[in-house]
């Protein structure tokens, strides 16, 4: 490097953060701190606890997690999570679509809202909701009884169908938030130009709406996977103990229900996160692959 | 009989009429331009050829065949859009394939025919990128090349230079019509630009409100504008208000000016009717403010109150006894100055006359 080329570069204000940009780093510090404090740092402290054993550092816990019933209860949470997540692509899909193309701005806009509403409501609360509604004493079970329409023994909401269908509640409607800007990114001429070149509506879409569509619909996929397989509070408060997912065990380990043993619940709840890691970085890949084509 | 009959069209979108009584006949490989501001049905009727729109009543046919009772995807009409529309998961060679495809052409005549198709709009290298590796101009290249590959009855193009710039839109305007030339396919080609549409058209249609204002070739439409809206739609157009004075003499009244117009553009006005006398700005002739009057034309003493450089000419405004008027000069002729006084001259037959006293839309 020549003296000048240095000196040119000692003086570029592009080397050096402006005070501007130094006032803009200081405003994530908050964000930074939280980071750290939430994510970082428990993840860190998961990672070192489930490495420790009774005879030091080790993979024993790892080991130890892939019992029978332990590799049972994530067969169970991969199943449901794969069931879910199709059933609310599937579905949500179809909805999604209706909304953007219906002409009404007004529903188009409340059924946005309320998928926004429903996407967030999980937890105990749901669960409770689908007790009031379709248990063996619910509101729409004694409904659907006095009309002659016996839910009961044939369904159960406290069974594996039973979760399914509370999961699928606020899965469909994270998928139709999800999947709606990708369906507005479908221009009006591309089935134009496709109906000219001589392809019906079914060509279109296996041709060019559903390919243009599928990172979008396969990130959206997978996202809802991990939603589903991290979900522990619907299971719990709907099925308890009687159903056998990873969650479960995870919280079952740490209270101490049958036996205290964090460690195990550690290694579980790190190869779970390993599971869903994988999930949102597909996710990040396929929606990198929308915006490149719509670029 | 034209190739493609367009007869009585009407279309109304919320109950405001987009199209109204549309009449149009096309012939075998011709090229025929729309032309009309925002909102004057251009490209709603291309959409009703297409298929895209239903219109409220009228027929579309070719030949024997009503358009109107075929489905969209089975009218054969190539269609170009404004922004491009190439599919977005598709490299330009499927772009171009996925017509044919549709139809079942065989492997092998789509091997041999995309090719041919990329080298006439001389893209054959372009084959294998995809839509977004490719500049707008390419892109529209591409789609160019995808809409005449079906072989297409008719070619629809709605306003496909309006997102290029300035010097690719002239290079590709001249490609599109070279293109049409060579495969003599009938085209309607929608688009705002009057420019455009004269350079690159057999017939321009001039549309305003959704109905025809006028129909003509190029130089029909620009030296003999049938109204007010097309002279002042197509290129600039000095509109002079006056009264009939002596019809048989062929002169008119402009304010404190006599001007002398073609007699037999006042047949059947009576003397004191209104009428615009329409002028063009390369027709008028500036000298100094001394020049001698030439028999048999018209000189009027002006002011220059603007000069505007226009690169092959200048352009000045000027004020001819409180009649607006422009006139375009050779750069070489001059120099002139703001302020200063000058005499207009132009013939009589540089004049045409419109009846009535509505002024021309800017």
């Amino acid at each position: 490097m020549t003296g000048a080329t240095r000196m040119a570069g000692a003086n570029d204000p592009r080397r050096r953060p402006s005070r501007r940009g130094r006032a803009a780093w200081l405003g994530l510090l908050p964000l930074l701190l939280f980071t750290l404090a939430f994510e970082l740092l428990p993840i860190l402290m998961l990672v070192r606890s489930s490495l420790v054993t009774d005879a030091g550092f080790g993979l024993g816990n790892f080991g130890r997690a892939l019992t029978p019933t332990m590799l049972s209860a994530f067969a169970n949470s991969i199943k449901l999570s794969l069931v879910t997540a199709a059933a609310g692509v599937g579905f949500g899909g179809i909805v999604a679509y209706a909304i953007v193309t219906t002409r009404s701005v007004m529903v188009q806009h409340a059924l946005t809202a309320l998928a926004d509403v429903t996407a967030n409501f999980g937890g105990a609360p749901l669960a409770f909701a689908f007790i009031i509604t379709l248990g063996s004493t619910g509101v729409v079970t004694l409904l659907l009884q006095a009309i002659g329409i016996d839910l009961y023994p044939g369904f159960r909401i406290y069974s594996v169908a039973g979760l399914a269908i509370a999961y699928v509640y606020f899965q469909l409607p994270l998928l139709i938030l999800l999947v709606i800007p990708a369906l507005l990114g479908l221009e009006r001429e591309w089935r134009e130009a496709a109906t000219s070149l001589g392809a019906t509506s079914t060509q279109y879409w296996l041709r060019v709406a559903l390919p243009i569509l599928a990172p979008s619909l396969l990130g959206s996929f997978l996202l809802l996977f991990a939603n589903a397989f991290g979900a522990y509070a619907t299971a719990w408060t709907l099925t308890g103990p009687d159903i056998n997912l990873i969650t479960v065990q995870i919280a079952a380990l740490v209270r101490g229900e049958v036996q205290l043993d964090p460690a195990l619940a550690d290694a579980l709840a790190l190869l779970s996160i390993a599971i869903m890691a994988i999930c949102v970085a597909g996710y990040h890949f396929l929606t990198g692959r929308v915006r490149r084509l719509a670029s | 009989m034209a190739h493609v009959e367009l007869e009585d069209l009407h279309k109304s979108f919320a109950g405001k009429p987009a199209v109204r009584g549309f009449h149009l006949g096309i012939e075998q490989g011709e090229f025929v331009s729309l032309l009309g501001p925002s909102g004057c049905g251009k490209t709603t009727t291309l959409r009703i050829i297409a298929g895209f729109e239903t219109p409220d009543s009228g027929a579309v046919r070719i030949g024997a065949e009503n358009l109107l009772d075929i489905a969209p995807h089975r009218r054969g009409m190539g269609v170009v859009f404004q922004n491009y529309a190439l599919f977005p998961h598709l490299t330009a060679w499927n772009n171009i394939a996925f017509g044919m495809r549709i139809a079942g052409r065989p492997a092998a005549r789509i091997r041999d025919r995309v090719p041919e198709l990329l080298a006439l709009v001389g893209l054959q290298d372009a084959g294998r990128k995809y839509p977004r590796e490719l500049s707008g101009g390419q892109q529209q290249r591409i789609a160019l090349a995808r809409a005449l590959a079906i072989e297409p009855r008719m070619l629809l193009l709605d306003e496909p230079l309006s997102a290029l710039d300035a010097v690719v839109r002239v290079a590709l305007r001249d490609e599109i019509r070279r293109i049409q030339t060579t495969l003599g396919v009938t085209t309607l080609y929608v688009t705002h630009d009057q420019e455009e549409a004269l350079a690159i058209s057999d017939r321009i249609v001039v549309m305003r409100e959704g109905r025809i204002e006028q129909i003509g070739t190029a130089e029909v439409i620009y030296a003999e504008p049938a109204s007010r809206f097309v002279a002042g739609f197509i290129g600039k157009m000095n509109q002079l208000q006056g009264r009939v004075d002596e019809p048989n003499l062929g002169r008119v009244r402009c304010g404190a000016h006599s001007l002398l117009v073609p007699p037999e553009a006042l047949a059947g006005l009576r003397p004191g009717a209104p009428v615009t006398v329409l002028v063009r700005p390369e027709a008028i002739g500036v000298g100094p403010a001394d020049a001698p009057a030439r028999e048999g034309g018209n000189h009027l003493p002006a002011r220059i109150d603007a000069i505007t450089f226009l690169g092959a000419a200048r352009r000045l405004g000027l004020d001819a006894g409180g009649q607006r008027m422009v006139a375009d000069i050779s750069t070489a002729s001059g120099p002139y100055r703001r302020g200063e006084s000058v005499t207009l001259a132009f013939p009589a037959d540089a004049c045409r006359i419109l009846a009535g006293d509505e002024p021309a839309p800017a």
